[in-house]
Order: structure tokens, then C-alpha cells, then sequence
């Protein structure tokens, strides 16, 4: 008994991975004999892994670093001697430290919560939905945890084909448009990256992310590999220049997909991040690379707002939101990029780094709420068209309240979470560059305005004529389950920076925990 | 259904395909191949008479649970094979390693069953995926 | 050096093929032109002049050294499996297309889009 427990605390990292996947085949059996197990196995192997992701988040806030070598009975045994004397790591290892591990607690939130919304969002006849639904939670899980950039392609494409799929899991019309145009351009983002990583090894012999940092030179052609692997993961992320899949593919699909959608663009923010600051994050020159993702944020950030107002349909706007917010997250983590290692990083730069990473979680809760609140308006008017649909309180005052808290929070209004995060980047900014931090305090205003126009005009008015179909408990469940979460993100700011946040910019910033890890090389 | 010569050659082919693609999978672990690729032959060739002949009638249901059944054996297989398989990854570097009679077909413990489960799972997925092309959903 | 020739047409012709063909599986075609493209690179970095497949019984005795890299092999084999599926997904993706447009022209597509 005592060995199992240890055996499960030994291998959390692989574990948090492997439960979703086994789970998926396990309920594509299932679904073939009875289909009323789906949603129960689905549910307990979430729950799995979520429980293991938070037993992974104690075991790093308290331990530090930690590292699993794949197929392997002796994990210190990572690396062989070579004849010449090198020694060369020969193992795919998983790794974890706070950064990736703040991200799986993002992911472990809100796989669960969109699970518990699927119930009776998702028909049940369609049983496809659940095991496509965990490979891509499986596939987000990777993405933050492994530490191989060969496994991380590997992952990205898991995520965007069963991203794919879900898209036309409700929606046979418009959907498979989306999709195509989805799938065609995170193929093109995928093999960029492939590229990149296939120049690296090319030069170092070898995949590891940790091995590579310490041994890039900062050649000719490793730059190339950098701009390969910002350029695709930056379209993977939905930033502004390659943003268009992102209204479509977040607009079409079922709306618990589009919150878990948030969370997988995320990831390749994640990777994005893992690339500037663990991979390059020895060799680069850090104020190019910190310009370049200021410009992409700013861009992100003004393009996604100002597209985002004229449009009519809900899921659009929304989508539009997202791509503004990301640009949040890459201004404030480019400001702190770009003074890294100056005595002005002690300054401002680690509470703009702070900021941005805080802004992460912020932005998956309130944008995943947004859309479960829009899920639930097709879910009983069966639309997503804004002049279709008015006076919705008078029906729906839970999910009204729930759409005020997810909009205030977007927008950056003081109780909530929003405002948190976005506090620490306005001021950080301002200390770096006045005429960035007003464009993003325009920008929140500009959402404001934008969000208000929703409010007013989809549940505002006039009784409507047609009584709406009533929200079933579960889905007002999960709603809940955010809204407080985003209440207590925004009550207790400090708590949650202390704890989460700081351990995430430190295991960025200290690139030697990260790279400790073949500490004999 | 397509034009008598399509038919025929295909008839005839057929088997060849088949074979090369056991042929493959079979000798995974001795020459360069294995489960994926010659999966990928015995589906093709399946494709083939299908396209040819207009026969879509293969139950998609039997072909996805033998499809899972050689996932599972699959998962099974590698469970009991990295039981034994590890000292023979730790030495691959000092030497190449090689277990009881090299070179023959019945060698190299577990991994041609593996290979086996593979090139069955990958015959019967590329088939479904043919099959649900055909019925276009 | 001519590989890298051919890798770099291949990839030039997979990206004309997107950004300038209609027709949907001219851009699925260009997809794997592009596929094939990185794969002959990731082959070509493990490739040695005249080398062996690196099969140990394969290999004549003591020529071990000339056996060719198998990690880039195992890698471009994943990649091309990740390419099956990402094929095979976007083929489906332009028949459900193709049977609600009743075209696969990317001019046409995006009309149900608009109302």
C-alpha cells in the first residue's frame, strides 16, 4: 500500500498526462457499449488528473524542480558519456517548475469546469466529443510539462487536430470551414516550429531544452531558429499578425470548447515564454527579443480591440477580446524581457513580468466565464446574434450576474481580478514607457465600451416575446465555480501573487533551476 | 464499381500488396519498416479493392473494436516489454545490443508483436477513416 | 547541398501552393509539399555519405560507425504519422465542405459565413 502511494508520488508528472489519454481510449470502448458511462469516466479521469496536477503543484512549490526521465528505472541516470568524452542526454525527460506548473493548475480549473458544463451542453448521442475533449486536455498537460522540444511539437500538433475536431462536433454547416482554415494554419505553425527545432539539432545533437541552453552559441543559424519559433508559436498563441483562425475557430465552435480553447492558445504562450527565457534565455540578446513581443503585444492589443467592436455575433466579439488580452500578457512579460539583467528589472521589470504572468490565469478565468455565459444564451435562444436577442435578465438572472462578473473583470474594473493584473502592468509599464501604458489603459477602455454594448443589448429591454429554454444546473454549476474563483482572485490579489505568481517569474527569470537539471554536463 | 481493367488489376494485385505489407510488419524489428508503415500497405490495399469493386460493406463498428483491440495489446505489450527492455536502452550506447538468435525472425523479445499490434490498429484505422470519407461524416 | 536545394523548393512550391491556389485540396497538397519539405531535412541531418540503415544485423561486421543516425529517423516518422492524421482531418474537413457548398473552391466557401 505504502509502496503504490509512493510509486503514484514518484511518477505525478508522467501520471497527469497519461490519466486523460487512457481515459479517452477508455471511454471510446465504453461508447460503443453503453453510452450512459461516458460522462462519468470522462468526469473521473479529469478529476485524476487534476488531483495529480495539484499534487504536482505541492511537490514544486515545496521541492523545487522536478524532473521524470520517460522509461527509465533510475532517473539520475540521464545522460551517457561519449568516447570523446561529452556527455550527451539521451533520454525524453518531462520537467516541471513553477511556470509550468501554475500552467497545469490553469488547465487542471478548467478541464473540470468545462467538463461539468459539457454534461448537458453537449447532446447525448454524441459521444465523440468526450474522448476528443481529454487527448486535447492530455495535450495541454504535455505542452507544460515536457522538456523536450521534440515532444513539444509532438504535443502542439495533439492539441490543435483534437482541436480541430471539436470545432465540428456540434455545427456541421459552418463549422468545417473553420476548422480547415483552424487546421491549415496551425499545420503551417507546427512544422515552422519543426523547422526551428530541426536546426537546433542539426547544430547540438540533441532535443533536451536544458542541454540546449547551455549549449547554444547564439550562431547564424540558431537566430534563424529563434525567429522560426517565434514566428509559430506566436501564430499558435493567436497574436495580432497571424490572428486570423482565431474568431473563426474560437467563433464556431461549442462554446465549452472556445473557454478550453483559451487555455490551449495559452499553452503556446507558455512554450512561447519557455523558448525566450529557458531555451534562448542564456544566449539572447534581450532587449530585440523583448521589442519584438512588445510590438506583438501592443499590436495584439489595439487590432483585437478595435475588430472586436462592430462585431454582431457574440462568440466573435468575444474571440476578438481574447486576442486583445493576449497582447496584455505579451507587453508585460516583453517589458520585463527586454530590462532582464538591468538594475531597472528590480525596478518595475519583475512587476511587469508579474503582471503579465498573474494576467494569464486572470485572462483564462474571465474569458473562459465569457464564454460559458455565451453558450448559455445560444444554449436557451438558440442564436449568437446580437440583434436577435434582448431582455435576457428577465429569464436568466444567474447567468446575467455571472456575464456582469466575467465583463467588469475584462474590462478591468477594481473587485475583480481584471483589475489585479492589469494594476501591476499600467503601472510597471508607465515606469518603462508612458505612451504604452495610456494605449493600454485605451484599450481596457475600449473594452469596456464594447462589453457594455453586449450587456445592454442582449439582456437588457423588453420582456422577449419567446420564453428562452431554461440553463440546467450543471452548466450554472461551472459558472459559479469561476465566478467565485474570479471573486477570490480579485479580493486577495496578494495572496495568489505571493503564492502562485512569484515562484512562476522567479523559475523564468533563474534560468539555472531550469537547466540545473543536467547539472553534471 | 469501375471499369473491368481497374477491377482486374486490382484483383490481381491485391494479394501482393497484402503480402508485402505482412512482410513488413512481420520483419519490423530486422529491416527498416514495421507496424505503422506496413499497416499503412494492408490498409492501402483494402482501400484499393474497395475503390475498385464499390464494396463498402465491412462493418465499421468490427473494424474500430479490432482497432482497439490492437491498441490495447499494443499498451499491454509495452507494460511487459519495459520490464525487460531497460538495461538493453541503458547499454545501446557501449554496444550495440542483441538478444537470442540476431538477425532471425523470432528475436528481439516483445517487439515484433508490438510491431504485429501496431500494423494491425494502423490497417484497421486508415480503413475507417477510408470507410467514413466514403460516407462523407 | 542539393538536399538542401530540394528541401527549400519543396517548401517554396508547398507555400505558393497556399497562398495562391483556390481550389481546397490543392491547399491540403501543398500542406504535405511543405510536410515533405521539413521531413527530407530532418532525414537529411542524420544522413552520412554512403552509409547503412542502422539495423545492427544489417550492417557489415565492424562498419558499425557508418550506420546513419536513427533519432532523426525516429522523428520524421512520428512526423510523417502527425501528417497522416493531419491529412486525413483536412480531407474530411473539404468533403463536409464540398457537401454543403457543392464546391471546394475557397472563393465560394465562406458564403454561409456572411448571413
Amino acid at each position: 500500500m505504502i509502496d503504490l502511494v509512493a510509486l503514484l508520488l514518484d511518477n505525478t508528472l508522467s501520471l497527469i498526462i497519461v490519466t486523460p489519454l487512457m481515459g479517452a481510449f477508455v471511454t471510446e470502448l465504453v461508447a460503443r457499449i453503453n453510452k450512459k458511462w461516458v460522462f462519468p469516466l470522462a468526469l473521473i479521469s479529469i478529476l485524476v488528473s487534476s488531483s495529480f496536477a495539484f499534487l504536482l503543484a505541492s511537490q514544486v512549490y515545496s521541492g523545487g524542480v522536478v524532473s521524470r526521465a520517460i522509461e527509465s528505472d533510475n532517473p539520475a541516470k540521464l545522460t551517457v558519456s561519449l568516447p570523446s568524452g561529452s556527455l550527451l542526454p539521451i533520454r525524453i525527460i518531462l520537467e516541471a517548475d513553477g511556470m509550468s506548473v501554475l500552467m497545469a493548475i490553469i488547465v487542471a480549473i478548467m478541464s473540470l469546469v468545462v467538463i461539468i458544463y459539457s454534461r448537458k451542453f453537449i447532446r447525448k448521442k454524441l459521444t465523440l466529443f468526450y474522448p476528443l475533449f481529454l487527448i486535447m486536455v492530455s495535450g495541454t498537460y504535455g505542452m507544460m510539462l515536457t522538456g523536450d522540444l521534440f515532444n513539444l511539437f509532438v504535443f502542439i500538433e495533439i492539441v490543435s487536430i483534437s482541436g480541430a475536431g471539436l470545432i465540428t462536433a456540434l455545427d456541421r454547416k459552418r463549422a468545417p470551414d473553420s476548422a480547415f482554415k483552424f487546421l491549415v494554419m496551425s499545420t503551417i505553425g507546427a512544422l515552422i516550429i519543426l523547422t526551428g527545432i530541426g536546426l537546433l539539432y542539426g547544430q547540438y545533437d540533441s532535443l533536451n531544452i536544458a542541454f540546449l541552453a547551455k549549449s547554444i552559441h547564439w550562431t547564424f543559424l540558431d537566430k534563424v531558429a529563434f525567429a522560426l519559433m517565434l514566428a509559430g508559436l506566436a501564430m499558435k498563441a493567436g497574436s495580432v499578425p497571424m490572428h486570423m483562425w482565431v474568431p473563426d475557430a474560437y467563433g464556431d465552435s461549442p462554446a465549452p470548447v472556445s473557454a478550453f480553447f483559451v487555455v490551449g492558445s495559452q499553452a503556446s504562450l507558455y512554450a512561447l515564454f519557455r523558448i525566450c527565457f529557458s531555451l534562448f534565455g542564456l544566449s539572447l540578446n534581450y532587449v530585440t527579443a523583448g521589442w519584438i513581443l512588445i510590438i506583438l503585444g501592443v499590436l495584439s492589443m489595439f487590432v483585437g480591440v478595435t475588430m472586436a467592436l462592430p462585431q454582431k455575433d457574440i462568440k466573435r466579439l468575444m474571440a476578438f477580446h481574447a486576442v486583445s488580452q493576449t497582447g496584455y500578457m505579451l507587453l508585460g512579460v516583453g517589458v520585463g524581457l527586454t530590462v532582464l539583467g538591468t538594475p531597472a528589472f528590480a525596478a518595475f521589470g519583475f512587476k511587469a513580468m508579474e503582471g503579465g504572468i498573474f494576467h494569464v490565469i486572470n485572462h483564462a478565468l474571465y474569458k473562459g466565464l465569457l464564454f460559458l455565459t455565451a453558450g448559455a444564451i445560444f444554449y436557451a435562444t438558440g442564436t449568437r446574434k446580437l440583434n436577435d436577442i434582448r431582455g435576457l435578465a428577465h429569464y436568466m438572472p444567474w447567468t446575467t450576474v455571472f456575464f456582469m462578473v466575467g465583463a467588469f473583470s475584462i474590462a478591468g474594473l477594481p473587485p475583480f481580478n481584471g483589475f489585479a493584473s492589469k494594476i501591476l502592468i499600467y503601472e510597471s509599464v508607465y515606469a518603462f514607457n508612458p505612451v504604452l501604458s495610456a494605449i493600454a489603459m485605451l484599450v481596457s477602455i475600449l473594452t469596456l465600451a464594447s462589453f457594455i454594448k453586449v450587456f445592454y443589448s442582449a439582456f437588457l429591454g423588453p420582456k422577449p416575446s419567446k420564453k428562452p429554454k431554461r440553463i440546467p444546473h450543471s452548466m450554472l454549476l461551472a459558472m459559479l465555480l469561476l465566478t467565485l474563483l474570479i471573486l477570490f482572485f480579485g479580493l486577495f490579489p496578494e495572496l495568489i501573487i505571493n503564492n502562485l505568481i512569484k515562484p512562476a517569474v522567479m523559475a523564468l527569470v533563474n534560468v539555472s533551476a531550469y537547466v540545473g537539471v543536467f547539472s553534471g554536463v | 464499381m469501375m471499369s473491368r481493367i481497374v477491377r482486374d488489376v486490382s484483383r490481381l494485385t491485391f494479394p501482393l500488396f497484402a503480402m508485402f505489407g505482412f512482410y513488413l510488419v512481420a520483419h519490423g524489428h530486422l529491416t527498416p519498416g514495421g507496424g505503422f508503415q506496413g499497416g499503412a500497405i494492408i490498409a492501402s490495399s483494402i482501400a484499393m479493392i474497395m475503390v475498385a469493386y464499390g464494396i463498402y460493406g465491412l462493418k465499421e463498428k468490427l473494424l474500430s473494436i479490432s482497432e482497439l483491440a490492437g491498441l490495447f495489446s499494443f499498451l499491454i505489450l509495452v507494460y511487459f516489454g519495459s520490464h525487460f527492455a531497460h538495461s538493453a536502452v541503458e547499454e545501446w550506447f557501449k554496444l550495440p545490443v542483441v538478444g537470442p538468435n540476431a538477425g532471425h525472425l523470432i528475436s528481439a523479445g516483445v517487439i515484433p508483436l508490438m510491431s504485429i499490434a501496431v500494423g494491425f490498429e494502423v490497417a484497421c484505422g486508415i480503413s475507417i477513416i477510408v470507410i467514413a470519407m466514403r460516407k462523407g461524416d | 547541398m542539393l538536399v538542401y536545394i530540394t528541401v527549400a523548393l519543396l517548401i517554396a512550391f508547398g507555400l505558393y501552393a497556399i497562398m495562391f491556389k483556390k481550389n481546397l485540396i490543392k491547399i491540403v497538397i501543398g500542406i504535405n509539399l511543405i510536410e515533405a519539405g521539413v521531413n527530407l531535412f530532418l532525414i537529411s541531418l542524420g544522413y552520412i555519405q554512403g552509409g547503412y540503415a542502422p539495423i545492427y544485423t544489417l550492417a557489415p561486421e565492424g562498419l558499425w560507425k557508418n550506420m546513419v543516425l536513427p533519432t532523426p529517423q525516429a522523428l520524421t516518422l512520428t512526423s510523417i504519422v502527425i501528417g497522416l492524421a493531419t491529412t486525413a482531418l483536412m480531407l474530411s474537413f473539404v468533403i463536409m465542405i464540398y457537401k454543403n457548398y457543392k464546391t471546394v473552391s475557397s472563393k465560394e466557401v465562406g458564403r454561409l459565413l456572411s448571413d
